[in-house]
């Protein structure tokens, strides 16, 4: 039940991908997203979708893992492919039934757009995939750290983060230990019914929001125990350093990124 | 044969790098009012083997049987199994979440669908036989002792009135006292209800003590099962493997080793046994020579 939760699961291996800098990474991903905006064409997506494919080509992800990521948008996508299909008129009309009107705009807008969110979504399971949430987090705290000029406090959000981000398998292992626990004691949590399903939940809920804080509590601890103070001054065991395969993998980036402001300029094509 | 276990596989997340066989192969089967002691090291895959007990975890392959009938089948009721079998999870406090003991104990009979006056009958029973008394029905189970959040937790268990109970390390975390106390009320309730046991445990002292029949478990294979006794004559193989014998068990080994005699028949796994038969020999010897 609480297995097909991707966000922060990283699927180990040996890649290009995988040893690529985070920050690489993480501008890659941006650089990614901004380009789906970017595209008005069905042919712009179709090179996105190459482009993401080849990565994933390399990364040796397997597809299954990539593609676990959109059952959870399902619905998104379906709402608004209905909303463009019923809400776009332009284009010839192709169906005219009571009070539906479909027009050919409308079919090739929806299907723009989910194909639009799909990518979205897979582009960024990838990078969650390929990088484990630790080197996500430095990666953040160091390409973000200029923002410290403003007195932004980098350091405390990258910590916070990676915290986070640490404890979301703890959590979720923790809760199917209780969850298991109160099944043994009988506890159904596919009872019918929305409220009877949330009032199911209070023995899972609690247990568990006790047991978080007692291990923030236990945390705190432990990191003031090791004179932990801030970002002040702390050295990394592994600094980042940007290697050759970075900057090839900057200008992929944005020779691809060049390629979608051509095709969005171009004055033809769909 | 109440519980039996027929080629029992089980494999965490097959085709995935996160892949892992836990249980290979398994078999055995446990009488009713057996107490059993299962063993194993960390990753032994005893673990796993308690959720398969109740169908929290169906196998791979092979089958869980209860009183004959495979609990997988689509007419075997999993809450009445759940009800039959229970599983003290280790550290079972950590599930504790109503508002007054009472209630939580309740928590598991009132899943069964009964009265609410019965409810309340069997966790009052229930709470009685952990030794707990009135004065505690109405506090917040987190104000309780750690010792006391885990009777409490028991009985949470016990008030649904299962044939077999199994403990994941039951006396896990607790200081010498709290765990001859947990132990001795496991015993209890063995002898006084014919209740059947399953001690999962990876302290040879603690199963040499209470278990009648000792299971191994080694890297997801069943390696030893049969009488204690039988079981920890394999010192060898079970040191081998990370277990080791009961403290008593290896002071008769290490005077055997150095030439000291004992007859076979001297009861090893217990301290008043091993005193005995120490005290015994000493006086043999004074007697023989002075």
């Amino acid at each position: 039940m609480f297995k097909d939760i991707t966000l922060g699961q990283y699927y180990p291996g040996e890649s290009v991908i995988h040893k690529l800098d985070p920050r690489t990474k993480l501008s890659g991903t941006m650089l990614f997203l901004i380009s789906l905006f970017i595209n008005d064409k069905f042919i712009g997506l179709g090179l996105a979708l190459l482009f993401l494919a080849t990565m994933v080509k390399i990364s040796g992800v397997p597809a299954r893992f990539i593609t676990r990521g959109l059952k959870g948008i399902f619905l998104i996508v379906l709402i608004t492919v209905l909303f463009s299909v019923f809400y776009v008129n332009t284009g010839t009309l192709l169906v005219d039934f009571w009070i539906f009107k479909i027009y050919s705009g409308g079919l090739s807008n929806a299907a723009f757009i989910a194909i639009r969110i799909m990518l979205l979504v897979l582009g960024s399971s990838l990078m969650t995939l390929t990088t484990t949430p630790t080197r996500l987090t430095d990666g953040l705290e160091k390409g973000l750290r200029c923002l410290n000029i403003i007195h932004f406090p980098v350091h405390s959000l990258a910590m916070i983060m990676s915290i986070a981000l640490r404890f979301i398998p703890i959590l979720t292992q923790e809760m199917n230990k209780i969850q298991k626990a109160q099944m043994a004691r009988g506890a159904d949590f596919e009872k019918r019914g929305f409220l009877r399903r949330i009032r199911g939940f209070v023995p899972l809920l609690v247990p568990l929001i006790i047991s978080a804080f007692r291990r923030a509590a236990d945390l705190a601890q432990a990191m003031d125990a090791r004179c932990y103070h801030g970002g002040k001054g702390r050295t990394k065991m592994k600094p980042l350093r940007y290697a050759r395969r970075d900057f090839i993998g900057y200008l992929v980036l944005f020779s691809f990124l060049a390629l979608t402001i051509v095709i969005r300029i171009m004055p033809y094509g769909y | 044969m109440m519980i039996e276990f027929r080629n029992v596989d089980y494999i965490y997340e097959p085709e995935t790098p996160y892949e892992m066989h836990a249980v290979k192969n398994v078999s055995f089967s446990i009488e009713a009012g057996e107490f059993v002691g299962l063993l194993g090291h960390t990753g032994s895959g005893k673990s796993t083997l308690i959720e398969l007990f109740n169908g929290l975890l169906k196998p791979s392959s092979g089958s869980v049987l209860f009183h004959g009938t495979d609990i997988s089948s689509k007419e075997v009721s999993m809450k009445e199994i759940r009800s039959k079998i229970g599983i003290v999870f280790q550290y079972p406090e950590h599930q504790l979440f109503e508002t007054t003991v009472l209630r939580d104990v309740c928590f598991g009979p009132k899943n069964m669908g009964l009265p609410e006056e019965e409810q309340k009958e069997r966790a009052k029973a229930a709470l009685t036989s952990v030794g707990l008394d009135e004065s505690y029905y109405e506090m917040s189970p987190f104000e309780l002792s750690g010792g006391e959040k885990r009777r409490a937790a028991i009985a949470g268990v016990l008030a649904m009135e299962p044939e077999a109970l199994i403990l994941d390390e039951p006396s896990a975390g607790l200081d010498p006292r709290g765990r001859d106390e947990i132990l001795g009320l496991i015993r209890k309730l063995w002898q006084e209800r014919g209740l059947t046991v399953v001690l999962v445990s990876h302290s040879m002292d603690e199963a040499a003590k209470y278990a009648q029949r000792v299971i191994v478990m080694h890297e997801g294979v069943k390696t030893f099962d049969g009488p204690t006794r039988e079981v920890f004559t394999h010192a060898k193989e079970l040191s081998e493997i990370g277990l080791g014998v009961p403290s008593t068990v290896r002071i008769f080994s290490m005077l055997r080793e150095r030439g000291v005699a004992f007859p076979a028949d001297i009861d090893e796994l217990s301290i008043d046994g091993a005193v005995q038969a120490l005290l015994k020999r000493v006086q043999d010897k004074e007697g023989g020579h002075v």
